[in-house]
């Protein structure tokens, strides 16, 4: 318990000097909102498209879809001010041979690369997504307890870790193969799957996105909560996901390491 | 044995540059081969988005989406991949407005190899590495999804699918260029890159066909220079072109050619004066 | 038990070696060819606590790949090390809260922040205590003269303020041992006197054992005692500074001043080699066994004003070890 208090005061200690650095840089802050706001807007435009054609996608109405487009915004969001770039500045310092000092300090390796930068522009995009839930909650009538408040915010808590797990342990591959910079395509690719309902895939392909690649349970299964309620089963099974994609990294980085090459000097 | 051919000649010089970048790119095998399957992964989505679209119990047969029909949209997608393939070129003008900012133009301004040549042959050695990696990843892909390349294209199609490839090309290389100009006159450009760049996303018909945008608003945004690089290959090649119009449609293509290599000629002249004025 | 222990270490790292040409690259997508390079051949050494020791060799003999592997940032190929009776590479808490590495070439304080802030992370990473923390910063910023600078952005500061803190840094939770690698690379004059100053006191107060790595003559010789030389990951030397003027430096110098001129390069070069000859002043390297007899003869021969033995400049001697140490690899 002493050591998790520890590790959370770290967390806090590096997010307050982010904070103070990005401060120095107030209008690359200002660009980047305006920069999501865009992006936002285009995934709006799409989807009014959609809409215009029909009433349900997969059996999702259309703000049910507003609510996942929301739900998939906070989790991407939050992911990218938590972990997008420590993920890939961690690839430069693997090629570089820049962990030294990490693995000098009397702390856990992976926690360090994980969580020195916090970008604070995206924290303040993702209130966009809450704002959109919220407005579509309220079209469509329904009243939410503080219960399926609490079991959203879990299930969206556990869809960064899985977004996290798989983006960290593509990152972590340049231990093996060098450069990595289409692995990082390759997550963008992979996540396209969490935006839209897991209902419009063929029941071979939505297994998958269910298991191996569990797309579906970062975004679907937190919306879900919202729009309908999560069985209890599912409950438990997207928190064993988010758990043992944890436990592959720790994994996955104790190995990497091993084959980790100093910068020469 | 093609260096001994092209040893003396100016082509030389742009070989050199094409075969240096080459390697570069082969040297990270694997990575490259990764990145050119999973470029198709968004297909898949489409596919089946559509196909809820189309099957959903609420849709609307007439109206906007009566101009398409599911074959259309997928073949649509697909053929966007290559259209891209001509005309997108990542990094250009960031590039270029690098080299103009970090006064790295020296070096070519003495040269005797024009820059907009030189950055033109960087960006063609680039998609010769993606059209190499693409003979082998696009056609399984294209046999994968043949059931909805429901349209075989007529011969005169054909010829003006390749030509809106050559425009789509052009229309690519010289806009970045020109946008990477500003760099001239304008510090910090990475805002309104990204501004502009999100605008050719979009008006290119990447994200969605442009014929299934309100009435009002395709009118103009057909045509488009950005049109160009992306909406008229694809609908060329799946049959939404008439006869009488293909004409009209190229001629519009060239037209945006010729003014975007005439502005390029003009902002590279009064750009390169304003760099030596400063003094890089 | 020693404080550091290092037993037939080695490191041997693969390299790609490539063919030029675009055929060679498409011939280093299908198969890939590699070379053996051993950055460290079988080192072995013991430090005892409290010592002060040098590690020397040009670049890349190996020096900072063993120090990495004593700091745990390695995995050796082969042999054992104990620090401090751990197995550096198996990285425990317990072992890295009681050493310390700085490096000359590298920056562990965050650029776009004041010293101090980078300075507390340190403190939280390490566990110091508040008290502690305030009395050890205050000492040393004291040392160093750099009170003053505790607020300054890091990327805004000298290249040897730089390192004072990142010295500082390093030493806040008072470690048993100091890994330095290169502390005084790219400083000027003055800032490398006042580095190894510091380091120097700091050895003397703590009795904290410190072993650094240079290829800086001067380094060595106002720090350690005992110097230990590297050249191709092996070992060629380990022993007292003094020891190697006795075991490798094979002449002296014989510096002379004559009354009157006419004394010329021939008539001299049959003592040794003539280093100098102009108008009243030679320097002459003579073979040691025979610099009595030399001396001799020449003061019987001409009018010397004055006449110099010396040792042949200790940098030499270094530049002729890892030549020689060169031909043997």
């Amino acid at each position: 318990m002493k050591d998790f208090l520890r590790y959370c005061r770290l967390t806090l200690l590096m997010m307050k000097n982010c904070l103070i650095r990005e401060m120095q840089f107030r209008s690359n802050f200002i660009i980047r909102l305006f920069t999501e706001v865009i992006w936002l807007g285009m995934q709006f435009i799409y989807v009014e498209v959609l809409y215009s054609l029909t009433q349900s996608i997969g059996g999702w109405n259309v703000w049910e879809m507003v609510i996942l487009l929301g739900t998939n915004h906070i989790i991407n969001q939050l992911f990218e001010a938590f972990f997008f770039d420590n993920c890939t500045k961690l690839v430069d310092q693997i090629r570089l041979g820049d962990l030294d000092f990490v693995l000098v300090k009397p702390i856990n390796s992976q926690f360090m690369v994980s969580l020195r930068y916090t970008d604070y522009a995206s924290i303040t995009n993702s209130m966009a997504g809450f704002a959109m839930i919220g407005f579509a909650l309220h079209k469509l009538g329904t009243a939410i307890t503080p219960v399926e408040v609490l079991l959203f915010l879990l299930l969206v808590l556990n869809g960064i870790f899985i977004l996290y797990s798989m983006m960290f342990c593509l990152s972590i591959l340049t231990f093996w193969i060098g450069r990595a910079s289409n692995l990082f395509e390759l997550y963008y690719q992979l996540t396209q799957f969490t935006r839209y309902p897991g209902e419009i895939y063929r029941f071979g392909l939505r297994m998958v996105l269910l298991t191996a690649i569990p797309m579906l349970v970062v975004s679907n299964f937190p919306a879900k909560v919202l729009v309908g309620g999560l069985l209890s089963g599912r409950l438990f099974y997207a928190c064993a996901i988010g758990v043992s994609f944890l436990l592959i990294t720790t994994w996955l980085w104790s190995m990497g390491l091993k084959r980790y090459r100093s910068a020469s000097s | 044995m093609m260096e001994a051919l092209l040893k003396g000649t100016s082509a030389w010089k742009y070989w050199v540059i094409l075969s240096t970048r080459t390697q570069e790119d082969m040297a990270y095998r694997a990575n490259y081969m990764v990145g050119a399957l999973f470029r198709f992964l968004p297909l898949l989505t489409t596919i089946y988005l559509w196909y809820a679209v189309f099957n959903s119990p609420g849709y609307a047969g007439s109206g906007r989406m009566g101009k398409m029909t599911l074959p259309d949209i997928v073949s649509y997608y697909a053929i966007m991949f290559v259209a891209r393939g001509f005309s997108s070129m990542p990094g250009m003008t960031r590039d270029i407005s690098l080299d103009i900012k970090d006064g790295l133009l020296n070096r070519y301004l003495i040269r005797p190899i024009s820059y907009f040549w030189y950055q033109t042959m960087y960006r063609l050695a680039h998609k010769l590495i993606f059209w190499l990696a693409a003979l082998i990843t696009f056609p399984p892909v294209f046999y994968l999804i043949r059931e909805y390349l429901k349209h075989s294209p007529t011969v005169l199609e054909w010829v003006g699918f390749f030509i809106s490839l050559i425009i789509a090309f052009w229309t690519g290389v010289l806009f970045s260029f020109l946008i990477g100009c500003l760099a001239f006159w304008f510090l910090e450009i990475s805002t309104f890159l990204f501004v502009i760049m999100t605008m050719e996303f979009f008006l290119s018909g990447h994200l969605i066909p442009l014929n299934l945008m309100p009435s009002a608003i395709v009118h103009y945004v057909q045509w488009l220079p950005f049109a160009y690089e992306g909406y008229w290959p694809c609908m060329i090649l799946i049959g939404k072109v008439q006869p009488d119009q293909m004409g009209t449609v190229l001629g519009i293509g060239f037209l945006w050619v010729g003014i975007f290599f005439v502005l390029v000629k003009l902002c590279w002249k009064w750009g390169t004066q304003r760099y030596s004025a400063v003094g890089g | 038990m020693s404080t550091i222990e290092v037993e037939n270490l080695t490191k041997i790292y693969r390299v790609n070696k490539k063919k030029p040409g675009i055929g060679g690259a498409i011939e280093a997508m299908f198969k890939r060819e590699y070379t053996e390079v051993r950055a460290v051949n079988d080192v072995s050494f013991k430090i005892e606590e409290g010592e002060l020791v040098g590690f020397l060799g040009p670049n890349g003999a190996g020096k900072t790949t063993t120090l990495k592997m004593l700091s745990g940032i390695l995995y050796p190929t082969s042999g054992t090390a104990k620090v401090l009776g751990f197995t550096p590479w198996e990285r425990k808490n317990e072992y890295r809260r009681q050493f310390a590495l700085v490096m000359g070439q590298k920056n562990q304080l965050w650029w776009d922040l004041p010293a101090q802030e980078s300075l507390y992370l340190n403190k939280e990473i390490y566990n110091v205590p508040d008290d502690e923390y305030k009395k050890v910063l205050d000492e040393m910023t004291e040392l160093l003269q750099v009170k003053k600078l505790l607020g300054v952005m890091v990327r805004e500061l000298s290249l040897g303020e730089r390192m004072k803190f990142e010295l500082i840094a390093s030493l806040l939770h008072t470690p048993r041992v100091l890994l330095l690698d290169e502390p005084t690379i790219g400083l000027d004059v003055v800032a490398q006197k006042n580095i190894r100053e510091f380091i120097k006191e700091y050895n003397h107060r703590t009795k904290t054992t410190i072993l650094l790595t240079s290829h800086y003559m001067g380094d060595i010789q106002a720090l350690c005692d005992r110097v230990i030389i590297i050249n191709h990951g092996k070992k060629f030397f380990d022993g007292g500074l003094n020891d190697i003027i006795g075991k490798f430096s094979a002449s002296k110098l014989i510096s002379l001043t004559f009354e009157n001129g006419g004394v010329s390069k021939e008539d001299l070069s049959q003592f040794g080699e003539v280093l100098e000859c102009e108008k009243l002043k030679a320097v002459l390297k003579v073979k040691r066994e025979e610099v009595t007899k030399v001396s001799n003869q020449i003061l019987e021969k001409w009018s010397v004003l004055d006449i110099n033995i010396e040792e042949v400049p200790i940098e030499e001697i270094i530049q002729k070890v890892f030549v020689s140490s060169e031909t043997q690899a």
